[in-house]
């Protein structure tokens, strides 16, 4: 179980709270969900909230290269986070059976030309491998893909006809550049493979062993640049792997907690991506998967919608 | 859910999609009694479609001994935990399937086993279901001292389990042939396909985070051949073809003759609901309580059935030509003293005699000056 912890000490922060009508919402929808959420909101106000709740998440303008793969950089550090409550995926099965990250802290800048999500939440557990039962720690950010079509476009991964743009960070992706390709000799380091069919002949012919990697399922290949995937969906079920994959990132695991970067072209290439521009106010939804409880795919903590003020160009 | 027929229940049921039966449907007949668990075909599907890496654990196709042995281990065990006791009432099912008994946050009653569960597969093996006091003679049917053999493969269910657990739709069945299969470029290793399958044939692959099974090898039946395991049996224990939808009987189809005419072969656990293509001839020396948990309520007329065999030159002809040709044999009849097996298109495939010559020969070698054992 997750619990809910502050930023670095030392550093000042302005916390928000959830809002009140959001908190009363899960409260019907479960104790476990409600506690979490209420105490995490106690302890924000009462720590540091001298404002009053703030009601849209701000993404601030900052010129010049942003820290898109550094999660602890002071930019991101010193910078007020906002709270989003986190609900448990119960509209489409198989569902969760509990909350367990109750609330994911959000900061957003921009340079004009790139995007960037700072996502911190609470996990004891750094879950970065997948394997037979066994699933790896993710988040996600949704933006609908036609900002015209937002107010229409429905925060379950939207519909046929209003598409939204996904990109996902995941743990197993992220470990995979940090420190080599995970096979299933990082998961059991006593297995015995007599020989894998890539050290026999070249990665070409080998691939014919490795069925998804020879179709080109982008879990399986192997050539990652980057551990943010870019997707496409129109409604529960149909995630797809984007062609055009831009989105850079960065997730480090430390005092139980996570901190992933997921950065993208405000502009970027390809139908169905969103397309952020300075000075608008936009929807944006999350999602973040604890893959020590077994969460992945449909079995997740999702947000509903939240405004998002995005600065205009100073 | 929509309400679905499964004529091995015999009543309708709900199930995640409406019902749409294939224009053909794969089936397979295993006649357990011939099995001497050699793993031959086991083998042969093995260094045919998982020989990589990160299916090391794998065995699509696996022979494993009842009642000790499984895999993965306790997989029938936890099958019948889940789902409770039999309930079957006049043939009819009055218990609740894996689809029925879901949970409200689930599409299927499952569980998902961890890797412990797959790293044995040879557990239990020739293992039988009681010990043998000194002195035991095993004199009649069934046996006080059982064990059989179960070849086990992906069932190609009619009401895929796996199918309908998946959330984004990567497992489907085939129109053209009912074989089921997971889509490797929009599978996302979730997995639920495996928590799913009551028969646990779905596997998780480490090295491409995708799920893999067993494919009926579709490259050989679009040929019109059988599968590797069918054909690479040296127990000649096995036929591959395609069952007629209920309510319809072909008599000279194999598959049809022997579930729906003689009704000798039977589904496994067919209470989980997801009306599997694997059909048993249930071993006859093996306990029938423990038969009848396997196979159902079918399992009495089965066993008398089979026993008879000798006397049905039918039925006796068409286990004759099971293995006896690579191709799928569509219709069969028994002339005289062979079998003769035809393909599609009513060309004949292979003749056999119904009765193999046989030599009897001496016990004593009056040669050698000694005695000749019967080794078989």
């Amino acid at each position: 179980m997750a619990t809910d912890s502050d930023g670095p000490a030392g550093t000042q922060q302005s916390e928000t709270t959830a809002e009140v009508g959001r908190r009363q919402f899960l409260k019907r929808a479960g104790a476990a969900a409600a506690a979490g959420t209420v105490g995490a909101g106690v302890i924000g106000y009462a720590a540091t909230n001298k404002r009053g709740a703030a009601k849209s998440l701000v993404c601030g303008y900052r010129a010049g290269d942003l820290p898109v793969v550094d999660p602890a950089s002071a930019v991101w550090t010193r910078r007020s986070a906002f709270k989003v409550t986190m609900l448990v995926q119960n509209i489409a099965t198989p569902h969760a059976p509990a909350l367990v990250v109750p609330t994911l802290k959000v900061r957003a800048l921009h340079n004009g030309t790139q995007i960037a999500f700072h996502l911190e939440w609470a996990d004891n557990s750094k879950d970065e491998l997948s394997g037979l039962a066994r699933f790896n720690d993710a988040v996600a950010v949704q933006l609908a893909a036609d900002f015209a079509k937002e107010a229409a476009t429905g925060v379950t991964m939207g519909a046929v006809d209003n598409p939204v743009h996904i990109l996902q960070w995941k743990a197993s992706w992220q470990s995979d550049l940090d420190s080599g390709q995970k096979t299933s000799k990082d998961i059991w380091p006593n297995i015995y493979n007599d020989v894998r069919p890539e050290q026999l002949m070249p990665v070409d012919q080998a691939k014919s062993w490795y069925p998804g990697w020879a179709v080109g399922n982008p879990l399986s290949q192997r050539d990652k640049k980057s551990p943010v995937e870019e997707m496409v969906a129109v409604g529960f079920g149909t995630l797809t792997t984007h062609k055009e994959q831009e989105a850079v990132g960065k997730g480090i695991h430390d005092r139980n907690r996570w901190r992933v970067v997921i950065a993208m072209p405000m502009k970027g290439n390809g139908a169905n991506k969103a397309q952020v521009t300075p000075g608008q106010t936009r929807q944006i939804a999350f999602a973040v998967w604890d893959g020590g409880e077994d969460q992945r795919g449909s079995r997740k903590q999702y947000a509903l919608w939240v405004p998002m003020e995005v600065e205009a160009v100073a | 859910m929509p309400d679905v027929f499964n004529w091995q229940l015999d009543r309708p049921m709900k199930y995640q999609y409406e019902e749409a039966r294939p224009q053909k449907q794969i089936a397979w007949i295993f006649d357990t009694n011939k099995c001497i668990a050699c793993q031959t075909c086991t083998i042969a599907c093995k260094s045919t479609w998982t020989s990589g890496s990160g299916q090391e654990y794998m065995l699509w196709n696996n022979v494993e001994t009842k009642p000790f042995g499984f895999f993965p281990t306790g997989w029938d065990v936890k099958l019948l935990e889940i789902m409770g006791p039999d309930a079957w009432k006049d043939g009819k099912f009055a218990g609740q399937t894996v689809f029925e008994s879901a949970p409200a946050a689930e599409r299927v009653k499952g569980h998902l086993f961890d890797a412990d569960h797959w790293s044995h597969p040879n557990l239990g093996e020739d293992e039988p279901a009681g010990e043998a006091a000194r002195g035991t003679h095993i004199d009649k049917l069934p046996h006080d001292m059982w064990f059989s053999y179960l070849a086990r493969i992906c069932n190609h269910c009619t009401y895929p389990a796996c199918l309908a657990a998946c959330p984004r739709q990567a497992i489907y069945k085939r129109p053209e042939d009912g074989i089921v299969l997971v889509d490797q470029e929009r599978c996302r290793g979730y997995q639920e396909c495996a928590s799913a399958c009551p028969y646990k044939k779905t596997m998780y692959n480490e090295d491409t985070r995708v799920t893999e099974k067993c494919i009926a090898c579709y490259p050989k039946i679009e040929q019109g051949l059988q599968p590797q395991c069918v054909t690479s049996c040296i127990g000649r224990i096995r036929l591959a073809g395609f069952i007629s939808p209920p309510g319809k009987i072909d008599p000279k189809n194999p598959i049809d003759y022997l579930v729906k005419v003689k009704k000798v072969a039977l589904p496994l656990y067919p209470q989980s609901g997801t009306e599997p293509n694997v059909y048993y001839i249930p071993p006859v020396h093996s306990k029938r309580e423990y038969l009848r948990q396997m196979f159902g309520p079918g399992v009495d007329v089965a066993v008398d059935t089979y026993l008879k065999t000798k006397e049905d030159p039918q039925m006796l002809g068409l286990f004759m030509l099971f293995g006896s040709t690579e191709r799928i044999i569509r219709q069969f009849e028994v002339k005289g003293s062979m079998a003769i097996g035809y393909d599609e298109t009513g060309k004949e495939l292979v003749s056999v005699p119904v009765t193999e010559p046989s030599v009897v020969r001496e016990y004593f070698d009056r040669v050698n000056q000694t005695y000749v054992h019967n080794i078989t």
